[in-house]
């Protein structure tokens, strides 16, 4: 055998520290003690991200192994292999050959002191494995085998390799170049030249792998699998299953000994995945052995807020619930009790166990953070296709055959980096090209061809732009739009009667005019072309109509229902629900207060429209919600409060009762709801810890003491009973049953299945097909088989909300230029019903305000508030709150931070790393600043997901400095994204 | 390969493990034991006031031969004579503490005089080893990955310097371990003992390599120097307790300068 090494692709490698993950998983690696790391490095003047994936070169000199002063060696080189190792038997621990390797991949345990080293993973690569890192690399940047192999597939892809061999040491790793040579910065109007990577004058931003933020991570308690033997983490079992923290739904293995969660991986069987996985889904295993997890039912006996609690039994806590919610429902009905569940709580628990109980109950006040996360993208979805989603899959056969990806407001790379390494990966193989629309430059953004630095929020200009461009010009797909378009016709004649081209265009997005055509000409001609978009759409005051106008330039050009040509943006929904027989309904006599959960803080301060004084939460509304400031006010006014949890966390110290709750392999459920249609089913395999129950033990408890046992059976406590018998009657479901989906070894099923022999299908709504369900010749699943721009019901319902089918421009509230922008009206116009919702609720119509020389941004810059502030996912180690029990997470990224601009910086005198303010008109926070050039220069970035009760770096929610009243007309969604602020030391 | 992997996880599991946590506890023992000495000293009987009773002489002796472990663990690491020289660490930090105290309250006998240079090189000693311990560990651990040079411009000159070392190596190594791969090379107690010029001249050429690396440049200045700082004081303090044992014992007079010679001693020039 030759010497072995890896191969690490700059161009694939998107920093997400998967590798780093799973290294420390391998090998029980601890706090501090690295075997690699993915280095961030920044220029200070030029926008732009390189990950330097850095583990032992395993050096034909190493110099580790001359430092060594031990006889024999502590640390060796395989003679065949060529691999470096060390025996740590022999290490005392004198730290020379971490002063001697020059590339600084010698590890060290600073508790057991010794030197750790890659070792290429010997004990896997005995068993026919490849090393943890490279099975893992969602990107597949990490390629291992034998050098001259690697060398020799170098030749033939006609890749250049980068020359790091500084000290003759012979370095055996080997570094492939960008391939990607251009960047255009349209702020400077730079080229950047990617091809030659150096770290010369690249900086590491001080926010991410800090070890001054380490030491509170040491404790033997927060470590796990630190320390622990190998042979205590050999599995008696893997399970298959799904991860269900975000959309990418990747197959996963549970590792299970003893009852006990050893190991997340990804599942290798999935032809699809092959084994790739983010770092979040390996974090479960740091999330289910934590010992922050809530094990007991807890009973306030401080004030609210205090965070003062006494354990109490499951029978006292559910006993004394189903009292005062009771007390409650005689005094002010059933509609008083309102239920916000979300992201943990699970997609059985909220379209099953809650919704059976809602309906029991009476109360039509159940929200979960679609407003807060989608709404907008699913509303605008079911406008225009009459489905949640897009009909495509992430298959070589379809999203694969794209020529074209164009994110708008979507960073995938660190949001769905599995999804992302697929995209990229097709990307290069076919030589297609990538283009990012955003006000940063985001990791997605350091892979495209070009980056175009949006205007926050102003993604609808740029849409009605393009396709005013791809009308003028007839680049359109004429058979299509004529075929399968109601409407577009009136959209074209509309768009031109605004004159929403690209000159017009131009100045509002902050992109010049001639890379908006430039770019309509290359959506309307690639054969194929995705376009993405995420909550950098969604979470705006306008998500809803950028969202449709975004759908029709896709539409135009083709880009509906065929394979290579989408639009997507996060989930597709697919109807799980679960129905009690209508005659034990109890039918609510109130409309819901409101489709996003925000406007019950009206009807708990003021009850308007009725009074809310009841409310079961199992996720983390005090972190979650915009302006946190009143929603700590409001909440202290509730009668009763419960929260079911994983974690203490802030909303926890506002409740009454905090119940101690479970989650994945311990609960049994599906994955979240996946981008692309696939049911990834979860096994309830083991117990949760202590006298934690799971949500749904939670829900058929309650039931039995108001005599919702006929229904809330407990039976359905085992949730594959629960999902056969209830959750799959509709007919897109009913093939996707236990038994076919326990036949997969991947475990996932992509729906629409009408039966258990149905084939699954890989793109939907294609030319000669029929929607699901529909009669035939229905291609889209819209009331007239085509997709809907304009028809007079919709523009009707439309208008009835302040706006018109046909998407006219307007922006978010707080802006630094006078834009258009939407405000409830006040002329005593009636409320209207709300479209596009399940349930009814009424909402005040919007009108759109047209630039008046005084608008609420110029009156806030007045103030002081000079910058645009946005905010958005943190790197992919994080996912909202649910990594920051992990304590590898926050190692990787400890600290909540505020990127800007090293111009910006300079002016307000801040260097990386200090602590600064940011305050908008709504509130404050503090961050570390992180000086980054893929700013835009008037912008700052700061990520949502910490809180001021996480266990290792609290920091106050992002949400601190949102407004509830800053919402989209068409969704009711909150704008989490666009506010003016001020930025000082 | 898997054989090499449990191997490490067995060595794991043979290699005993000294704290920060018992090294604190070992060095707040040696301190209180120093506090409570110096506080019962008045009360303690005659041969406890002065250094060179017998009493005291025999403890200091007893402290010298346990403050030579330290360099067994040296030795011992470096000429194959333990399977797990983890073990001599630990004995070297147990034995120095031990002699460390008894030579201390030799030496706070008679509070004066160049000895007490010896003693200021066991505190410094104390304090480059705990701080190696304890402070540098932390050092060493923060540095993983903290080392961009190779990935940034390259110095032609200095590629040129080290090709010519390792030509130069190997040439010397061809006589000094002809089996020898200069990859891998580094010179041995055997070595130093066999062909001493030649391993001197031989690490000579490595020590320059590794200048030529900077490796002690790559790390945060405490981390780098904490060793050969401590390796050292270690050779002067052993230096010192010879010339001081040869001093007391064969030039007595000298060292009485005048007053009463109450030690033993070989002669009393």
């Amino acid at each position: 055998m030759s010497q072995l090494s890896l191969m690490i692709d700059l161009e694939r490698c998107i920093g997400c520290k998967s590798c780093e993950a799973a290294c420390k998983a391998e090998h029980g690696l601890g706090p501090t003690e690295n075997r690699n790391r993915v280095v961030w490095l920044a220029h200070h003047d030029k926008p732009g991200l390189d990950f330097l994936t850095l583990s032992c070169q395993h050096c034909d000199r190493p110099a580790c192994v001359r430092s060594c002063p031990v006889n024999p060696k502590a640390i060796t080189k395989h003679p065949e292999t060529g691999v470096v190792e060390i025996n740590e038997a022999l290490c005392t621990g004198c730290g020379e050959c971490v002063v001697a390797c020059p590339y600084g991949a010698m590890g060290y345990d600073q508790i057991d002191h010794h030197a750790v080293k890659c070792d290429l993973c010997s004990a896997r690569r005995t068993d026919g494995l490849r090393p943890a890192c490279a099975t893992a690399c969602p990107g597949g940047a990490i390629s291992f085998g034998e050098r001259q192999a690697h060398l020799r597939q170098i030749k033939e892809d006609g890749r250049i390799t980068v020359n790091h061999d500084a000290f003759l040491l012979g370095p055996s790793n080997i570094f492939l170049q960008r391939q990607t040579n251009w960047v255009d910065d349209v702020m400077a109007g730079d080229t950047i030249n990617l091809m030659d990577f150096t770290a010369t004058d690249r900086q590491r931003p001080a926010v991410v792998d800090d070890p001054t933020r380490k030491e509170t991570l040491l404790s033997d308690a927060t470590a796990y699998p630190y320390r622990s033997k190998r042979e205590d983490r050999q599995p008696d079992r893997i399970v298959a299953g799904g991860c269900n923290i975000c959309f990418n739904c990747c197959p996963v293995h549970y590792h299970i000994k003893n009852d006990k969660l050893v190991r997340v991986t990804g599942n290798e069987d999935d032809p699809l995945w092959r084994g790739k996985i983010c770092p979040k889904s390996q974090f479960l295993l740091q999330l289910h052995n934590s010992p922050e997890r809530l094990t007991t039912p807890l009973k306030r006996v401080g004030k609210r807020g205090e965070g003062k609690f006494e354990p109490i039994s499951w029978d006292q806590a559910l006993d004394e619930i189903a009292a005062k919610l009771q007390d409650v429902k005689d005094e002010f009905g059933p509609e008083s009790l309102a239920i916000f569940a979300g992201t943990r709580t699970g997609t059985l628990t909220r379209r099953g166990y809650i919704r059976l109980f809602t309906q029991l109950w009476g109360t039509p006040n159940f929200g979960d953070t679609e407003a807060f996360c989608s709404e907008a993208k699913r509303v605008s979805f079911h406008a225009t296709l009459g489905a949640g989603g897009s009909g495509n899959s992430y298959t070589e056969g379809d999203l694969g055959r794209a020529a074209l990806y164009v994110y708008f407001g979507d960073n995938q790379a660190e949001t769905r980096p599995v999804h992302f390494g697929m995209i990229n990966n097709w990307r290069l193989k076919n030589n297609a090209k990538m283009v990012v629309i955003d006000p940063r430059m985001t990791v997605t953004a350091t892979k495209a061809n070009q980056w175009l630095a949006i205007r926050p929020g102003t993604d609808l200009a740029l849409a009605l732009a393009l396709a005013h461009h791809i009308l003028a010009h007839d680049l359109h797909d004429q058979r299509f739009c004529e075929d399968w378009i109601a409407g577009w016709q009136e959209w074209r004649d509309f768009l031109f009667e605004k004159n929403y081209s690209p000159d017009w265009a131009a100045s509002i997005v902050g992109i010049d005019a001639h890379a908006i055509r430039t770019l309509a000409g290359e959506i309307a001609g690639a054969d194929g072309c995705v376009l993405f978009a995420s909550r950098g759409v969604n979470q705006h005051s306008n998500g809803g109509q950028t969202n449709r106008a975004l759908m029709f330039v896709a539409a135009i050009t083709g880009n509906i229902g065929r394979k290579g040509g989408a639009f997507f943006n996060l989930s597709m929904p697919v109807p799980i629900a679960a129905d009690a027989p209508d005659a034990r309904k109890t039918y609510p006599k109130k409309p819901m207060i409101g489709s996003n959960s925000v406007s019950w803080l009206n009807a708990i301060e003021h009850h308007d429209p009725y009074p809310l004084r009841a409310v079961i939460t199992s996720n983390n509304p005090m972190m979650a919600w915009p302006n946190q400031d009143r929603v700590r006010v409001v909440f202290k006014q509730l009668d009763l409060m419960v929260h079911i949890d994983l974690f203490m966390n802030e909303t926890s110290h506002f409740a009454d009762y905090v119940l101690p709750a479970a989650t994945g392999i311990e609960k049994g459920e599906i994955s979240r709801a996946a981008e692309d249609r696939r049911i990834v089913w979860i096994d309830k395999s083991l117990p949760p810890p202590g006298d934690a129950k799971t949500d749904d033990w939670f829900w058929i408890e309650l039931g039995k003491r108001f005599g919702y046992d006929d229904v809330l059976k407990d039976s359905y406590k085992d949730p594959a009973v629960f999902w056969d018998e209830m959750l799959i009657n509709d007919p897109y479901m009913r093939g996707c049953t236990q038994d076919r989906l326990h036949k997969t070894p991947r475990r996932w099923l992509r729906v629409p299945l009408a039966d258990e022999d149905s084939e699954e299908i890989e793109t939907l709504y294609l030319e000669g097909t029929s929607a699901f369900g529909k009669p035939a010749g229905h291609r889209f699943p819209t009331a007239s088989g085509k997709l809907e721009f304009w028809t007079e019901a919709l523009d009707q319902t439309l208008t009835g909300l302040g706006l018109s089918a046909l998407p006219e421009f307007y922006a978010d509230r707080e802006h630094l230029i006078e834009l258009p922008y939407v405000e409830r009206r006040q002329d005593g116009m009636a409320e209207v019903e709300r479209p596009f919702i399940h349930g009814k609720a009424m909402v005040k119509p919007f009108e759109i305000i047209q630039p008046h020389g005084d608008s609420p941004g110029r009156n806030l810059q007045r103030q002081g508030f000079d910058t645009h502030l946005i905010t958005g996912r943190p790197p992919a180690p994080h996912f909202h709150s649910w990594t920051h029990y992990a304590w590898q997470a926050q190692e990787m990224w400890p600290d909540m931070y505020v990127q800007m601009h090293p111009d910006k910086a300079a002016e307000l005198d801040i260097a990386d790393g200090e602590h600064v303010s940011i305050e908008t008109a709504h509130g404050a926070v503090t961050a570390r600043a992180w000086l980054y050039a893929g700013m835009r220069r008037d912008t700052v970035f700061v990520p949502i997901g910490w809180d001021s009760s996480q266990p290792y770096h609290p920091w106050n929610s992002v949400n601190y400095l949102t407004d509830e009243d800053q919402r989209d007309p068409l969704s009711d969604h909150s704008n989490l994204k666009s506010y003016l602020c001020r930025v000082t030391r | 390969m898997k054989a090499d992997m449990m191997k490490n996880d067995a060595a794991s599991l043979l290699r005993p493990e000294l704290s920060n946590q018992k090294l604190r506890i070992m060095l707040l023992a040696f301190i209180v034991s120093m506090v409570l000495f110096v506080l019962i000293k008045p009360y303690l009987g005659p041969d406890w006031q002065r250094p060179g009773t017998a009493l005291m002489q025999f403890i200091a002796i007893c402290g010298a031969l346990l403050l030579l472990v330290p360099f067994l663990f040296s030795i011992g690491k470096r000429g194959r004579f333990s399977a797990v020289p983890n073990k001599l660490f630990i004995l070297h930090v147990g034995a120095s503490i031990c002699g460390g105290f008894m030579v201390a309250c030799h030496a706070i006998a008679s509070f004066d005089g160049p000895p007490l240079i010896m003693l200021a090189a066991l505190v410094l000693l104390m304090i480059t080893g705990t701080f190696g311990r304890v402070y540098a560990n932390r050092v060493f651990a923060a540095s993983f990955a903290m080392k961009p040079a190779p990935f940034g411009a390259h110095d032609d000159g200095t590629k040129a310097a080290i090709k010519n070392l390792i030509e130069a190596k190997v040439a010397v190594l061809a006589r000094l371990d002809p089996a020898a791969k200069e990859a891998v090379f580094s010179v041995t107690l055997g070595h130093w003992l066999r062909r001493p010029f030649l391993s001197l001249a031989y690490a000579r050429l490595a020590h320059r390599e590794t200048i030529l690396l900077r490796a002690r440049q790559s790390i945060p200045r405490l981390g780098a120097h904490w060793r050969p700082l401590h390796l050292l004081l270690a050779y002067l303090f052993l230096a010192g307790m010879i010339i001081h044992i040869v001093v007391v014992t064969f030039f007595a007079g000298y060292v009485a300068d005048g007053g009463e010679i109450y030690w033993w001693h070989v002669t009393a020039w």
